[in-house]
């Protein structure tokens, strides 16, 4: 469609050329482009060429279109004719027909649902004032591990953007660090997510306040705003304002964030903590405890803000020597209307990555060829059984294209219904399937989403109208009536027993397919981590050495209190930065290999002792700090010259050794392989974040003990305990929604397949009416016939077999992801998936063979 | 009676023709209309109706130059015959003498006051 600057659209000139007829073409074509040129002066380009297209439209007038010729057996009567033939056939194949139309129906639902879902994320962050000028900051970091992503960034990076950038007219920040609050709501504990946020948080994110106000928020700053999902749950709307949750008194109630935007919280508040004074936090290596977004004067390019942030970039990492450790960080804009699809790690709520939206468009176009596929396979099949009906029409002389129209008719009114029925069971359907995923749905379609799967549904009754319809139309009239032609041709025999082989070999290709994938899936959710964090509860200290020391002394003599250990900060939160580690047996200062590092005290082997496997006397410790390790570490630092425990590691200054590994231990995403990593035992003291074991009977109690001791020695902080094993479950929360969906869209994608099968085994059982009426009368027991029809439904599993255990173990080598726990394909999958199916297959026939051997045979035998 | 009625569009049509004289064609005939009764037709409107006139047998059609600003396409140029002008001045004696017979009383403007 590409059109001249000065030219009317191509496009419609050439629907004009189509549809006009041709003496008249050159004089309105002519008329129609010197008035363009005349518009064009007039109104400009836009205006010309909208009225152009208004005046091809309204050329379709019969005086000007060419008139269509129509084929002589398209006339009224006859289509009419083709019509009530149609409506017969499909009442006397009833359940065929309506098995047929379901099957379909389903398949179309779940894209309907796909699309929506998809359709749904991107209409996010559309609410937002000039949302246009709204960018976030997402960090990209080079390390010798490689390059990622990540929506968040360093704390410091907030001051330094302040400076750097005057066309920044607003900048919010979102603060990860309050992750949880927990608080007693309806008589059990509940933790809520949490985000401190600052002034400038709703000048960029103007959300709709249900209740009260958003600057109420930085009055006090006990002060918390929370959503109305969570006033809905637990409050009543006209106590709610100055009503408490845990420490905090709400001051508002705004409405539902993951609704309208990528964000996802529970409440808001203003008091973030303020890090400057910790080391760790301010460090640049940890870059997860905030999400900063800005937004840009009028009248300010884009592509200037990113140039001036990319300098900024440059700055830091001379400022940091980050050369020397192998680490790059680059500050990138992300505009607000990409966010939602961003592939940026940390990305926060239930969202649909760009990755994850072309995967589900994937698995809904495999969707459609399947469902296409089985709706044309049972035409097919249905029309093969009319095979004589054809021959004899035939010879009394019909024409080639009456046999495809009639069979186009049925199909079409078949799969048009199955589209209706599709819209129906998603209306029905809209509102129990979000709650059961985590994304966000419209309870309404889009008329451009109806139109897509209605113009399908068409294309698909057509296709499968024609296809079965055109065969027949060429075939010779006497094979029609034989079963075989005996020579190789392609007989009616022939081509029933390949349709049915391979309407199994797809089902089972699908089903193996579906099983290798939740086992996977199951792998992963169910992983050993050294740590459960049962008992565990994480606090942060208020940057303060002296009163850290003091404040440990004294939770260490409670007797709830079974360990206590000190650690940089809270583990398995999000992801620390990579050090570049050096390895001492190598000279070159420039050689380093990157590994996540934790650091932690002497109290963190009781706390987690029981996942450690020593590799030294313990007595060669004393005070010496040394790394407890990884498999992956442990890979990736052995090399040619020694073993990673036969060398030192440096992480700038000193060289200390390995003398344990914790084999699983996964700092990072859950869900990908381990990356290297090292707990480092230090005896650097105190450290800001204590984890405390607490013992499970006294749980409760000990932790109100801790809660006092805190309010005595920092009244002016809140306490605010994490509990470790909440941390560690909410780390698969995101994969887990994944998971679910896949399920979700598997098991239709199986149950589709499966009702093609039934419709399969319907239509063998009718083929073999007569066969099976004549055995009875020979004198066969019901048990003899199953068994005969189920010999060659053997057959066609296992020739299913042979094809589809392959490809579906090419298609899941061939999936691109790197997985913590990757699954070792094994012929017991194989031999698991081939026998449930061919168990579900057995007892389709069964049932259907059964139906039909019950009947009389002389009822069978009699109907011709 | 249907093949000469002469509807209210296609009076126009050759009203506005005469105007023209030489220069009718398409696009001038459109522009010319539009101006005189201040509402837009589309050119398949006046394509319709053109073809119906020629139908009548009240207008005459030829073939014209073309130009670059038609890409190269020829204009149709169109001509009032004898019948048409006759159809023209029946219909004007037609509606004159319905005018004539009106009271001028009942063509007074009547205001509330």
């Amino acid at each position: 469609m590409g059109s001249n600057k000065n030219s009317p659209n191509n496009f419609f000139s050439k629907v004009l050329e189509f549809i006009c007829k041709e003496e008249l073409y050159e004089e309105l074509q002519g008329d129609l482009d010197e008035e363009f040129k005349i518009n064009v002066e007039k109104f400009g380009i836009q205006h010309a060429k909208r009225i152009y297209r208004k005046e091809v439209f309204k050329m379709m007038r019969p005086s000007v279109l060419k008139r269509l010729s129509i084929n002589h057996t398209m006339r009224t009567p006859l289509l009419f004719h083709f019509f009530k033939i149609s409506f017969r056939n499909l009442k006397r194949n009833f359940s065929y027909a309506l098995l047929n139309v379901i099957g379909f129906a389903a398949a179309l639902a779940v894209c309907l649902f796909c699309i929506n879902a998809i359709y749904s994320n991107q209409q996010l962050d559309k609410k937002f004032s000039d949302g246009d000028r709204i960018y976030r900051v997402n960090l990209e970091s080079k390390t010798l591990e490689g390059t990622s992503l990540s929506a968040t960034s360093q704390i410091a990076l907030y001051q330094k953007i302040q400076e750097a950038l005057p066309e920044a007219e607003n900048i919010a920040l979102i603060q990860n660090q309050v992750m949880y609050t927990a608080a007693y709501l309806k008589g059990a504990r509940r933790n809520l997510l949490g985000q401190g946020i600052n002034r400038d948080f709703f000048k960029i994110f103007d959300y709709e306040m249900v209740l009260g106000s958003a600057e109420s928020l930085f009055d006090n700053p006990k002060h918390i705003i929370i959503t109305k999902k969570v006033m809905d749950k637990y409050y009543q709307e006209e106590t709610v304002i100055g009503s408490s949750l845990g420490n905090y008194i709400i001051s508002g109630v705004i409405e539902d964030p993951a609704k309208v935007s990528h964000l996802d919280f529970e409440f808001l508040h203003s008091k973030y903590e303020d890090h400057t004074g910790s080391p760790f936090y301010t460090s640049w290596k940890v870059h997860t405890m905030q999400i900063l977004y800005i937004k840009v004067l009028p009248n300010i390019e884009a592509t200037y803000v990113q140039e001036k942030l990319s300098q900024l970039s440059k700055e830091i990492n001379e400022e940091l020597n980050n050369e020397d450790e192998g680490i790059e960080y680059n500050y990138l804009l992300e505009p607000l209307d990409k966010v939602a699809q961003s592939n940026a790690s940390l990305n926060k709520g239930a969202l649909l990555s760009s990755d994850a939206q072309n995967m589900l468009i994937a698995l809904m176009i495999v969707i459609l060829i399947i469902a296409n596929f089985n709706y044309t396979n049972l035409a097919m099949a249905s029309a093969i059984s009319r095979a004589k009906e054809v021959g004899i029409r035939k010879v009394l002389g019909t024409g080639k294209y009456s046999l495809v129209y009639q069979l186009l008719i049925e199909t079409t009114i078949l799969s048009l219904l199955g589209f209706g029925l599709a819209l129906l069971i998603f209306k029905l359907l809209v509102p129990s399937v979000a709650s059961f995923t985590d994304f966000n749905f419209q309870e309404h379609l889009a008329f451009d989403q109806v139109l897509l799967f209605f113009s399908f549904s068409l294309l698909t009754g057509i296709i499968s109208g024609v296809v079965p319809g055109l065969f027949f139309s060429r075939i010779s009239i006497m094979s029609l009536f034989r079963k075989s032609t005996g020579r190789n041709k392609l007989s009616i025999d022939f081509l029933k027993k390949g349709l049915m082989t391979t309407q199994v070999t797809v089902s089972l290709l699908v089903f193996t397919l579906g099983i290798l994938v939740l086992s996977q899936s199951s792998l992963i959710l169910n992983q050993t981590t050294p740590f459960s964090g049962e008992q565990l509860v994480a606090l942060d200290l208020p940057p303060s050495d002296s009163l850290s020391i003091v404040f440990r002394t004294e939770v260490e003599r409670l007797t709830g209190i079974e360990s206590v250990a000190g650690t940089r900060a809270i583990p398995f939160i999000g992801s620390f930065g990579y050090y570049g580690v050096r390895k001492q047996h190598i000279d070159d200062p420039t050689h380093r290999h990157s590994a996540v590092i934790l650091q932690a005290d002497s109290g963190f082997l009781s706390t987690f002792s029981q996942s450690i496997e020593w590799l030294a006397d313990k007595k060669m410790i004393k005070d010496r700090p040394y790394f407890l390790v990884n498999r992956a570490f442990a890979t990736s630092m052995s090399d040619s010259i020694r073993r990673f425990n036969e060398t030192t590691f440096s992480l700038g200054l000193d060289y200390y050794p390995v003398m344990g590994m914790i084999s699983d231990l996964n700092l990072t995403d859950p869900v990908e392989a381990a990356k290297p990593a090292a707990i480092m035992i230090t005896h650097e003291y105190p450290l800001g974040t204590l984890i405390l074991r607490l013992n499970k009977a006294s749980f409760a109690r000990t932790l109100g003990e801790i809660g006092e001791l805190y309010k005595t020695r920092y009244p002016n902080i809140d306490f605010q305990p994490v509990f470790v094993d909440d941390v560690l479950a909410n780390r698969m929360r995101q994969f887990k929604g994944i998971v679910r969906a896949l399920i979700f869209v598997f098991a239709a994608i199986v149950a589709i397949t499966l009702m093609g099968q039934i419709g399969m085994a319907m239509y063998q059982a009718k083929t073999r009416e007569k066969e099976i009426g004549v055995r009875k009368v020979l004198g066969a027991s019901l048990r003899q016939v199953v068994q005969l029809i189920l010999k060659s439904t053997l057959l066609q599993l296992i020739i299913a077999a042979l094809i589809a255990c392959p490809v579906a173990y090419l298609l899941f080598s061939e999936l691109p992801l790197d997985f913590a726990v990757p699954l070792s394909v094994s012929t017991y999958h194989f031999a698991g998936a081939f026998l449930l199916f061919s168990l579900i297959i057995f007892t389709l026939v069964s049932s259907q063979t059964w139906k039909t051997a019950s009947q009389n045979p002389v009822d069978s035998l009699q109907n011709e | 009676m249907k093949g000469t009625h002469l509807g209210e569009f296609q009076e126009l049509a050759l009203l506005t023709i005469l105007v023209l004289g030489d220069d009718a064609y398409g696009v001038s005939i459109k522009r010319e209309i539009n101006k005189n009764i201040k509402r837009s037709i589309s050119r398949g409107a006046l394509h319709t109706a053109l073809t119906r006139l020629e139908e009548k047998g009240f207008l005459k059609s030829r073939q014209g130059e073309a130009n670059e600003e038609r890409g190269g396409r020829p204009k149709r140029y169109y001509e009032v015959t004898n019948k048409g002008k006759q159809t023209l001045h029946e219909t004007r004696e037609m509606r004159d003498n319905l005018w004539n017979k009106i009271p001028s009383i009942r063509l007074e403007l009547n205001y509330a006051s």
